[in-house]
């Protein structure tokens, strides 16, 4: 009879012993989120599979210091944000580079009016072409919170910050992402706020 | 801050769903293979703070004390499978070099898919691009192993002195159908692929292939890998380095 998946900790500690298989288990659990991760903070596909699996190789020498009571996902993705920053940092041209919007609406969205989607997809490619406007910490602590849909907890741990510090930066952040919206969009998110 | 920037948030929420992301490419072969080439390169736990040597890393490391002073006992040699490789200094710089591997030697190639069901046992391939031709081995014993060659190209560059970009020898069984000769100890590399002895051999060496029909010899300029895996040995001869050969072998699957 097949058991249930381990859980992180097992597998954790089976590495730990040097059972580079477990590890693996562990790496396939999580190398969606972490390529997910690298691709929004390096804008390329190349990049992120750089980054991700050299996080992952970086991860396995590091387990000796990974506390087991607390979750493995934001401390895998710090490792992953970090290589994935490092590559924005040594990439001399990265202007070329920019995140672009998915063809088709998600599965579970009701067919809005073509009037309805086409607004959707403007709004969204407003969005897009703001937060390309931003620094690289605004970007990447918005990508991380919103983009990514992590905790204010689970953002402090993957950029290596306090969450009260998380919880101001994003503030300035979304501050200067609706500052670079045009008009009609801006005015639309402060009255609605 | 949700007050101010209530809608603003949501909207971001929602485009985090709407932004093209390209599929998670399969990086967990070619991370296990770099760790386990790693490990036993290092000769040291990873986790000096913690001593946790398992039951299973033990054996393993007794396994090539043992395989070693086998090997060293045996008069320098080494066996994978059906490989065995010997070591011994190259005699003379007269003697003449043999021919390069030359796969036409086997027969006329077929395609992959027809080799594969003429075949007694399962074959695997690596990740990614399909084979470009089979051919099929006949051993001492008519035991019937394969070759599978790719065509040169960006993902496989050409080997030197043959015309393909990679090679995939699977042999099931532990008849010894091939016999390397290396020239040193140093051109030989002990390591482990899939949790198993592998041996790399990135030095020119020769090669005995014995079939059905006779004995021959060939000179082999490429990087081999060579392991053993549920009774099948597979060789791999790649321009590529360690790290790739690695990471091509541990995606070997059936």
């Amino acid at each position: 009879m097949e058991g249930r998946p381990l859980e992180d900790v097992d597998l954790i500690e089976r590495a730990r012993d040097g059972d580079v298989r477990a590890y693996g288990d562990l790496v396939e659990r999580y190398r969606e989120i972490a390529f997910r991760t690298a691709y929004l903070i390096t804008r390329s596909a190349a990049d992120a599979e750089d980054a991700a699996q050299e996080a992952f190789v970086k991860a396995y020498y590091a387990l000796g210091r990974f506390r087991t009571q607390s979750p493995f996902r934001p401390w895998i993705l710090r490792i992953v944000a970090n290589e994935a920053r490092n590559r924005v940092r040594s990439a001399r041209r990265r202007e070329g580079l920019a995140l672009r919007l998915a063809e088709g609406r998600l599965s579970g969205d009701a067919a809005p009016s073509p009037e309805a989607a086409a607004l959707d997809r403007e709004r969204s490619e407003a969005l897009l072409a703001g937060l390309a406007k931003l620094s690289e910490p605004d970007r990447q602590i918005i990508t991380c919170r919103y983009l990514l849909d992590l905790s204010e907890a689970e953002t402090a741990d993957t950029l290596g910050l306090r969450t009260g510090t998380v919880k101001s930066r994003l503030s300035r952040a979304l501050g200067r992402l609706r500052d670079v919206l045009p008009e009609t969009l801006a005015a639309t998110e402060v009255n609605d706020g | 801050m949700a007050n101010r920037f209530g809608d603003l948030e949501s909207a971001l929420h929602a485009l985090g769903a709407r932004i093209a992301v390209p599929p998670a490419p399969s990086i967990t072969p070619a991370v296990v293979s770099h760790l386990e080439a790693e490990r036993l390169r290092r000769r040291r736990p990873p986790f000096p703070g913690v001593a946790l040597w398992s039951r299973r890393r033990a054996l393993l490391v007794a396994a090539f004390a043992v395989l070693a002073v086998l090997a060293l006992a045996a008069a320098a040699r080494f066996t994978i499978g059906a490989v065995q490789i010997r070591i011994q200094p190259t005699p003379s710089a007269t003697s003449s070099t043999p021919p390069p591997f030359d796969l036409s030697v086997l027969g006329p190639p077929r395609s992959p898919s027809e080799a594969v069901t003429s075949l007694p046992f399962a074959t695997a391939l690596p990740a990614g691009p399909r084979p470009d031709a089979a051919y099929i081995v006949e051993g001492p014993t008519g035991q019937r192993s394969v070759a599978f060659a790719w065509l040169p190209s960006t993902t496989y560059p050409r080997i030197e002195g043959t015309p393909w970009g990679l090679i995939v020898l699977e042999i099931p069984g532990d008849d010894e159908l091939v016999l390397k000769t290396v020239n040193a100890f140093e051109d030989m590399v002990t390591t482990v692929v899939d949790g198993r002895p592998a041996a790399w051999i990135p030095a020119p060496h020769e090669l005995q292939l014995r079939t059905r029909v006779g004995s021959q010899t060939f000179s082999v300029a490429g990087n081999v890998l060579i392991w053993e895996r549920g009774g099948v040995t597979y060789r791999i001869e790649t321009a590529l380095g360690f790290d790739a050969a690695a990471a091509l072998a541990g995606s070997i699957r059936g």
